[in-house]
C-alpha cells in the first residue's frame, strides 16, 4: 500500500485548497484586484485537477457533494481517513 | 434546602442597585481627540508558494508573523 504516495496528492489538494481560500478572502476585500483573481481562478482550477487526480487514484474524497457518482461501487467508506494516511 | 437558605440566596441574587450617573467629565481631559484606529491597505504582489502557505498559515508574507516562543 503506497501510503506515502496518497499522502502526498492529498496534501497538494489540500494545499491549494488553502491558497484558494487565501486568495478568496483577499478578495472579499479586494474584488477588483486583477491579479488576485486571475490567481484565484488559477488556483480553484488547481484544486478542481489535483482532486481529480486523486480521486482517480484512491477513491471519492467526500460523500457527496462535489464529487463524482458511485458509478455502481461505494468506495466512499473504503478508502481510508485522512489520519489514517 | 430550607426555605430559610432559599430566601437569603434570592436576598443575593438581586440587582445592583442602579449607579449614579458617572460624572465622566471628571475624568476627561478638555478638548482632547478621541483614539484613531486604522488598518494599512494590503497590496497583493507576493505570495509563498502553496507548501510553505499551507505550513505559514498564510499566503501572504506581509501577514506571516509568528510569535517569538518564550524563552
Amino acid at each position: 500500500m503506497d501510503c506515502e504516495q496518497q499522502m502526498n496528492m492529498l496534501l497538494k489538494v489540500q494545499e491549494m485548497q488553502f491558497v484558494a481560500l487565501e486568495l478568496n478572502i483577499y478578495l472579499d476585500t479586494h474584488p477588483c484586484d486583477k491579479d488576485a483573481l486571475n490567481d484565484f481562478d488559477c488556483a480553484v482550477e488547481m484544486v478542481r485537477k489535483y482532486k481529480q487526480a486523486y480521486e482517480m487514484e484512491y477513491g471519492p474524497l467526500l460523500n457527496f457533494g462535489m464529487d463524482g457518482y458511485a458509478k455502481g461501487t461505494w468506495q466512499w467508506a473504503e478508502s481510508p481517513w485522512p489520519w489514517q494516511l | 434546602m430550607n426555605r430559610k437558605v432559599d430566601k437569603s440566596s434570592k436576598q443575593r441574587c438581586m440587582p445592583m442597585p442602579p449607579m449614579p450617573a458617572m460624572q465622566m467629565e471628571d475624568y476627561q481631559p478638555k478638548g482632547r481627540m478621541l483614539a484613531h484606529a486604522y488598518v494599512p491597505w494590503q497590496q497583493y504582489n507576493a505570495a509563498f508558494s502553496p507548501q510553505e502557505a499551507l505550513m505559514k498559515g498564510t499566503l501572504f508574507p506581509e501577514l506571516y508573523g509568528p510569535y517569538q516562543p518564550p524563552n
